[in-house]
């Protein structure tokens, strides 16, 4: 991997014990190792969550089935979701703002370097302890075990009355240990994106990885804390006799909801504002143009964020809020789908007039743009409250949040790997295993949750074990579950070829795509310090300018 | 690459940077603003509606001195860091005691203002536990 | 150039896979129910309450459709034509940084699409739940239990439980049913997609909804809102009967519990069992709340709350070991003899 020293010719340079190679990663406080570190961990779990998912969609191919009993099945929905949203989703993403901002801007490292691999090993025991459930929760037959109440964990089902045992304290204690590990990273990239940029990159020349990860952190800060505050507050209701959200005592059910949700609405953001990071980082580089409207990408960047702050309601439209309410939240439901589509069409404004290369990345964000067009879309209907009430709590929004997270976060994910693993490895990915994968990958999602909106439509309603034949949704699920086989052979021939590639891979070079941010700078993979001498930039395209000194960016900005 | 020249071009326009120890405390007063609106919130949702007491009225009481003590403690040690910055051994060492003694004086007011609540409160988390492993 | 051009020929020929695949999708998913089944189908709306939702979706869904048809396009031409040709290696395409008043046209449709849809859903909302209640409307008081349902008819007097019995509303002399929707435990959810969009059951948070069916029938659907271990068969049955058929089920349901000597047995071994501290038959000591009210348990077609219809094998079965049919369901498993069973059984099949 990265060299930590420099090659004097002619020394001895003693072969490191894998015992040493180990303490070297463990100890590591370099934000490349970090990075790498934490997208291990979430490609780990992203496997183990989705064995979670497979093992839900066979119990599903028929209705009446027993594959699963009813408690087992309860707690993989509940483990899948927050294993792919906590410990998939957040440390990938992570992960690439570690290893990607510092050499984006120019610095050494992050502000905080030992902060940092302290935010990561917490964030790792949260997942540890999370699946330590699986062994340690002890209690009564069908009280222990791995939390089953579902990933928003509603009230009162959390109470000690409802989920004896310590299924539910599992997953307080993990998401609360991971939730401050979080908070450090944000707080590190933050600094280190305020801090520590090199000359001459002023906010206004920052690529736009670095500005989406600045307003993702922003959001992290606001709301994991009222995660964090929720989760205290149900520690204390269930061992130390209090009554926040014990309804059988006064307490409130709605009050966790509303409390989950500031949190929950926000985290979906910040989900996803990382791969719109990655979006326009690659589309310009393969469209041979660069990103369409740069202010307005930050500026609709930043409008997102506060205003994704307002809406989180929307997930309680089926609770019983006043018209009132129902009719703010629909508004700014509605209102923050603008910032949000006037991104797509940049993206697609990028593409228009260039001279567009399909290599594995691209072919990713393709499906990229094409499946977050019609995520925003279904949630637009979503938004609309009164549409909402039928189509909320049944499988027309699980379909619309997979399309979100699976055919926006994973397939950003995907493309950030293809188009970064040259840099972190110094080895190019194989384009025809990647084209396999993303072609197969593109049909089992699209098999899978294209279908998956109709049952929504007939009315199954989500997170039952089983259902009642004849209500037309038979066949659909089968076929869903069909989709979901597929997807699985995909992801087997992408992580062979993440293990191929490394050591049998095409030598990448500095610069294989002929890119124009900073770190195709550095070699593959860059050395410990990342530059020799600090670089300064006058433009947003450092690399664009020196390869085309006879038409400088910075003429035009 | 460590022996390649440099091939960004030279600026000589100073580049200054916020400190980012103060970015990152920032961050952090950010964070932990948020967490403690949720707290403010749920309390002033359940303000007024306990069903069985003690109420706040009958159990706590407005601890004048010793958020006197805290919140100076707070100015004696900025004063501190600027003498330990200017090198001023004695008068840091005064200001830094005497900080420490604020605080202490604060930690002790507090703790025997909630030391009833806290008794009772182990009581019951005792009785509960006790009732609890019966076999919930 | 070649293999641009078997590129895009590769391209439609997945778009004509991809097109077939849907169509035979779309026929399969489409393909009509067993007449003898009941839908489900939010798009069959039976009652007002989901017909101002089916209205206002289709307009959510022309305005959507049209974005995405337009966005589409406009991706796959830009994909076709202008894709990177061999010919052009090398060379870079002209650097366009924005253009203002591309991005303001794109700012200001969207804003205004976004108002649009936001009257048109306010409009909605207002309508289904700021309804006045006419004066004929029935008055059922809906609690959410650990997995069933119970119902009461406050002005009427009836209790029963997991299968709904309401009045076809008229729209000229309108009788809508209102509900109270209470939850003795966690949070559930009453969800008949033809009849309403769903609202939830929250313990200490009474909610109100409302529905007015007009044609006869029966209207499925279950909980929407994860319960617990047996969320998933907490049914929901609606009757939807002609006015005088409702009036007759009224009847029935506020009579007292058959009383039939001959099964003094089986109604010994119901209040000695510890049956009646859960269940209650009116007119006799059973008076427990935390179960199904059994005192015409014969009126439904199927027992805990839609997991297996009403015969007496299944009662039975039911009785012997819940787990059987519903694992996780909170009522246990008595372990009656035999003979106590049997006559247990008969006498609920007396409860008409």
């Amino acid at each position: 991997m990265s060299s930590n020293a420099i090659t004097i010719p002619g020394a001895q340079i003693d072969e490191k014990s894998w015992v040493d190679t180990l303490h070297g990663w463990v100890t590591t406080v370099d934000h490349k190792r970090l990075g790498v570190l934490y997208i291990l961990y979430a490609l780990l779990f992203l496997v183990v969550a989705g064995v979670e998912a497979l093992i839900i969609r066979i119990q599903l191919m028929f209705p009446h089935n027993h594959f699963v009993s009813p408690e087992v099945f309860n707690r993989l929905f509940t483990m899948h979701g927050t294993t792919m949203v906590f410990f998939m989703g957040m440390p990938i993403l992570f992960g690439f703002a570690n290893y990607l901002v510092p050499l984006m801007i120019g610095a050494r490292d992050m502000a905080f370097p030992r902060l940092n691999a302290f935010s990561f090993w917490l964030s790792a025991l949260g997942g540890l302890l999370l699946y330590f459930s699986l062994v340690g929760a002890n209690g009564l037959y069908g009280a222990g075990n791995a939390p089953d109440v579902g990933w928003w964990a509603y009230a009162p089902l959390t109470a000690r009355a409802f989920s004896p045992g310590h299924s539910t304290d599992y997953w307080t204690l993990a998401l609360l240990v991971s939730g401050f590990g979080s908070i450090g990273t944000a707080i590190n990239i933050i600094a280190t994106i305020l801090c520590m940029r090199c000359p001459g990159m002023k906010l206004s020349r920052m690529p736009l990885l670095a500005w989406l990860n600045l307003v993702m952190s922003g959001m992290v800060l606001i709301s994991v804390s009222p995660l964090s505050a929720a989760q205290i507050m149900l520690l204390i209701d269930r061992y130390l006799g209090g009554h926040f959200f014990d309804t059988q005592a006064g307490g409130s059910a709605m009050l966790w909801m509303h409390f989950f949700w500031i949190f929950g609405h926000p985290e979906v953001y910040i989900l996803i504002i990382p791969c719109f990071a990655f979006m326009s980082e690659i589309i310009p580089v393969f469209s041979r143009k660069p990103i369409f409207g740069y202010p307005v990408m930050v500026a609709a960047t930043v409008c997102i964020g506060f205003v994704s702050m307002s809406v989180w309601a929307h997930h309680m439209f089926s609770v019983g809020m006043n018209s009132y309410a129902n009719s703010f939240f629909t508004i700014t439901t509605l209102a923050v789908g603008v910032p949000t589509g006037i991104k797509i069409f940049n993206w697609l404004g990028t593409m228009w007039g260039g001279r567009i290369q399909f290599k594995v990345p691209m072919l990713f964000s393709i499906g990229f743009l094409f499946q977050f067009l019609i995520a925003g879309l279904t949630g637009v209907m979503l938004g609309s409250a009164a549409f909402a009430s039928q189509l909320t709590l049944s499988y027309f929004v699980v379909a619309h949040f997979h399309y979100t997270l699976v055919g926006g976060v994973v397939f950003g994910v995907f493309a950030a790997i293809y188009y970064w693993y040259p840099k972190i490895t110094g080895t190019m990915l194989n384009e025809t295993l990647g084209k396999l994968h993303f072609w197969l990958f593109l049909i089992g999602f699209h098999l899978t949750f294209d279908l998956m909106h109709i049952p929504g439509l007939l009315g199954m309603p989500r997170r039952i074990y089983t259902y009642e034949p004849g209500r037309g949704w038979d066949t659909l699920n089968l076929l869903i579950s069909v989709g979901g086989f597929i997807q699985a052979i995909a992801v087997v021939i992408f992580v062979a070829n993440l293990v191929i590639s490394y050591f049998k891979g095409k030598k990448a070079g500095n610069d294989p795509w002929d890119a124009w941010t900073l770190e195709w700078s550095t070699s593959s993979p860059p050395p410990a310090y990342n530059f020799a001498s600090i670089p300064v930039v006058a433009s947003r395209r450092p690399l664009w300018d020196l390869k085309h000194p006879e038409d400088l960016d910075s003429r035009y900005e | 690459m460590s022996a390649m020249a440099n091939p960004f071009p030279q600026t000589s326009a100073t580049w200054s940077l916020p400190y980012r120890g103060k970015v990152a405390m920032a961050g952090l007063i950010i964070a932990e603003s948020a967490i403690f609106t949720i707290f403010v919130v749920a309390y002033l949702f359940y303000v007024g509606k306990s069903l069985t007491g003690p109420t706040p009225r009958e159990v706590l009481e407005t601890p004048i001195f010793y958020t006197i003590c805290l919140l100076s403690s707070s100015l004696t040690i900025h004063f501190a860091a600027k003498f330990l910055a200017r090198g001023i051994a004695f008068a840091f060492l005064g200001f830094w005691l005497l900080t420490i003694a604020l605080g202490g004086l604060f930690l002790y007011g507090t703790a025997r203002m909630n030391h009833p609540s806290v008794t009772s409160w182990f009581r019951a988390c005792r009785l509960l536990h006790a009732s609890a492993a019966d076999g919930t | 150039m070649l293999m641009q051009r078997m590129k895009s020929s590769k391209i439609h020929i997945v778009a004509q896979f991809i097109f077939l695949f849907w169509s035979a999708a779309a026929v399969w998913a489409s393909e009509p129910p067993n007449s003898s089944a009941h839908t489900t189908n939010i798009f069959a709306p039976a009652s007002t309450p989901a017909k101002s939702i089916v209205d206002l979706s289709v307009f959510v869904l022309v305005i959507t459709g049209i974005i995405f048809v337009v966005v589409c396009a406009l991706l796959v031409y830009s994909i076709i034509k202008f894709r990177g040709r061999a010919v052009d290696a090398g060379r870079e395409p002209a650097q366009v940084y924005g253009s203002t008043q591309i991005e303001l046209a794109w700012t200001i449709i969207p804003i205004l699409i976004v108002i649009v849809l936001f009257l048109a859903t306010a409009r909605a909302i207002h309508a289904v739940q700021d309804a006045p209640e006419p004066a004929g409307a029935i008055e059922v008081t809906a609690i959410g239990h650990q997995y069933w349902w119970e119902f009461r008819y406050p002005k009427l007097g009836v209790v029963t439980a997991n299968e709904l019995h309401i009045p076809v509303s008229d729209p000229a002399n309108p009788t809508p049913t209102f509900l109270t929707l209470l939850s003795a435990d966690t949070d559930h959810s009453f969800w008949v997609p033809e009849l309403a969009g769903k609202t939830d059951l929250i313990p200490n948070h009474p909610n109100r909804m409302w529905m007015d069916p007009q044609r006869p029938g029966i209207f499925l659907g279950q909980c929407a809102q994860y319960c617990g271990t047996q969320h998933a068969k907490m049914l929901l049955r609606v009757s939807v009967d002609s006015p005088e058929d409702f009036a007759a089920w009224v009847r029935g349901q506020q009579q007292p519990a058959a009383q039939d000597a001959s099964l003094a047995t089986g109604r010994r071994v119901f209040e000695s069992n510890a049956c009646m501290n859960c269940h209650a038959v009116a007119g006799t000591n059973a008076n427990g709340r935390f179960g199904p009210d059994l005192t015409h348990l014969m009126s439904r077609v199927t027992i805990a709350s839609g997991a297996a219809m009403n015969t007496p094998e299944n009662l039975r079965l039911w009785i012997q070991d819940p787990n059987a049919i519903k694992p996780g369901s909170l009522m246990p498993a008595m372990k009656l003899s035999d003979s106590d069973l049997n006559a247990v059984v008969s006498y609920m099949e007396t409860l008409r």
